[in-house]
């Protein structure tokens, strides 16, 4: 029980951190640093939970995340990436080729 | 420890099928690389394959230690949704001609994962296919990667996904927590019913809910959809439209069908309720954003989201009216294989004009179409008179079984709403068809070269046309 009252508040912390920066944020890196820190935060509640527990499924699940969240980076960043080169910009300000 | 040695491969094989062909593919792309149509030809054998073995090889009702369920008829429809993408990007990629068999291969993946999580019955297994069908369908929508636009779409997908995934993860944790705070596996589908008394299951329920709100492009997760459908390579807006959101409705389903809602009165009421006001919200905001659309493929946007609260509203009568389950199931595939006709449909008119590029495509681009390319045209017509209801078509009487099931859950004032709806979608959905049939001047763009389409559009409306009103009589 101790382990989740130390460990619970900060995970949620940091998923809440990711979602606010993803939300408001201008910068599309910036924005892709937060869905990561979301992540992050989901991550490390489950191992919290496994922890507190005693149950090992939960921390080995934490590995699949990870994982999925590196794929997800590769993919997410050569997009980014590429924007920049075709659109000259990563603000989201100024990305408006799509819409009314 | 029975369950890691309890594999039974067969229970995967359409799946298997899709990912070796979908690997050999890019292999073979690799040693033959001047043999790129026998290659893709070899890809859609493989899809074929996977559709024939999902109809006929038997499957477990549960195998994979309890994790994955049967089959449903998903695996059949997210395969020829594939499959249909495929024959699209044939014509969308002729004139590039490069990189066709990696798309195959992107998209038979994606197809595999997301049957996986049509059919998981662990929210584990659910998150793992999800993002692996998430980071597949990342890559697709970026394909036109010269396009500002198809990446900018792409860009904003990969956030707003980025956000539901981290949703759907935290909503795991909390299920699993509540699942170790009891001693039950509550991850597992068939402990949802226990889970209901406590609050962190409510909670991480929700947020798993949220998730796939979001791939369903139902209200308060609705504004990514026009955007991307926009941007996106034709066969890619088709997959998202039909395939991703399939998939969204289908795991709720599986979620609500799992849970035995009147043993839980006061978390039925309360999800019903929920469910109701998300589907109404849903098709007021489809519906009116429709409306002021004259852009081609970001009205299949709204019209996309309007089509997730017709199906949102199939859901809340299967909550408040568990017994309804059987009629659920057929209703819903019905609903589902009418949408992917009209849809298919109507992408398939759209791949008709030339260019990489038809993210800017409006209505009075299609003036003239009737005179152009008459088949073309009809397709147009029969589907989108599909979508709008209109009753010889599928998507008439696919409507109607979603009504008959409102009305037996006595949803009365959500049957107005979805009824509302659609009389207001039949004015958006006209004006583009009278665009079609208009003769006047506005050729500037021009058709392909598309005999190889035409087959597959008459396919299409024919099945519009005749298996409404065939399966509507045998139900």
């Amino acid at each position: 029980m101790d382990i989740l009252n130390q460990f619970l508040p900060p995970a949620l912390m940091l998923f809440a951190t990711g979602l606010l920066g993803a939300m408001f944020k201008r910068n599309l890196v910036t924005i892709f640093m937060c869905v990561e820190i979301m992540l992050c935060g989901a991550t490390l509640a489950l191992v919290a939970f496994a922890a507190a527990y005693g149950d090992v499924s939960g921390a080995a699940f934490a590995f699949f995340a990870m994982t999925i969240g590196a794929a997800e980076v590769a993919v997410g960043l050569a997009i980014i990436t590429q924007l920049f080169r075709v659109a000259n910009t990563v603000s989201t300000k100024n990305l408006n080729a799509l819409g009314d | 420890m029975e369950n890691i040695t309890s594999f039974e491969w067969s229970a995967v094989s359409a799946e298997a099928a899709l990912f070796c062909g979908a690997v050999l593919a890019v292999l073979f792309e690799a040693l033959f690389p001047k043999r790129g149509s026998a290659v893709c030809a070899f890809a859609v054998a493989a899809m074929i394959a996977a559709i024939a073995l999902d109809l006929l090889a038997p499957v477990p009702e549960l195998s994979f230690g309890g994790t994955l369920g049967g089959r449903g008829g998903f695996g059949v429809f997210i395969t020829a949704c594939a499959l249909l993408s495929a024959l699209l990007g044939f014509g969308y990629f002729a004139k590039g001609g490069a990189r066709r068999c990696e798309f195959l291969a992107v998209l038979m993946i994606c197809a595999a994962a997301l049957s996986i999580f049509a059919r998981s019955r662990n929210l584990m297994l659910s998150f793992v296919a999800l993002e692996c069908a998430t980071v597949c369908l990342y890559v697709m929508a970026a394909w036109g990667r010269s396009r500002a636009s198809s990446l900018e779409g792409a860009a904003k997908y990969l956030v707003i996904s980025g956000v539901s995934g981290g949703l759907f993860l935290l909503g795991i944790a909390f299920v699993y927590g509540a699942g170790l705070e009891s001693g039950v596996d509550f991850l597992n589908f068939e402990n949802f019913t226990l889970g209901f008394c406590s609050v962190k299951f409510a909670i991480g329920m929700l947020l798993v809910a949220c998730a796939a709100l979001f791939k369903l492009a139902a209200f308060p997760f609705q504004f990514w959809s026009p955007d991307v459908y926009q941007g996106s390579p034709t066969p890619v807006s088709a997959f998202f439209a039909v395939g991703s959101k399939a998939a969204g409705i289908v795991f709720l389903a599986q979620i609500c069908l799992a849970v035995d809602f009147s043993a839980v009165p006061a978390a039925a009421s309360r999800a019903a309720f929920a469910v109701s006001a998300i589907a109404a919200l849903t098709i007021a905001v489809g519906n009116l954003g429709a409306i002021t659309q004259t852009n081609a493929k970001r009205l299949m946007g709204f019209s996309g989201i309007a089509n997730a609260g017709y199906l949102l509203v199939l859901l809340a009568s299967l909550i408040k009216y568990p017994k309804s389950a059987e009629l659920f199931e057929i209703s819903l595939y019905f609903y589902l294989a009418a949408y992917m006709f009209a849809n298919y449909g109507i992408f398939f008119v759209i791949n008709q004009f030339e260019g990489e590029d038809d993210s800017p495509l409006e209505f009075s681009d299609f003036r003239g179409l009737i005179r152009k390319n008459p088949v073309a045209d009809s397709t147009l017509i029969i589907s989108l008179a599909s979508l709008a209801g209109i009753p010889p078509t599928a998507g008439f009487f696919g409507k109607l079984l979603i009504l008959i099931l409102a009305w037996y859950a006595q949803l009365y004032v959500l049957m107005g709403v979805m009824i509302a709806g659609s009389a207001v979608s039949i004015f958006y959905y006209f004006s583009w068809m009278r665009a079609s049939i208009d003769v006047g001047a506005g050729d500037e763009r021009r058709l392909r070269d598309s005999a190889a389409m035409l087959p597959t559009m008459i396919a299409l409306s024919a099945a519009t046309l005749v298996f409404g009103v065939f399966f509507f009589f045998k139900v």
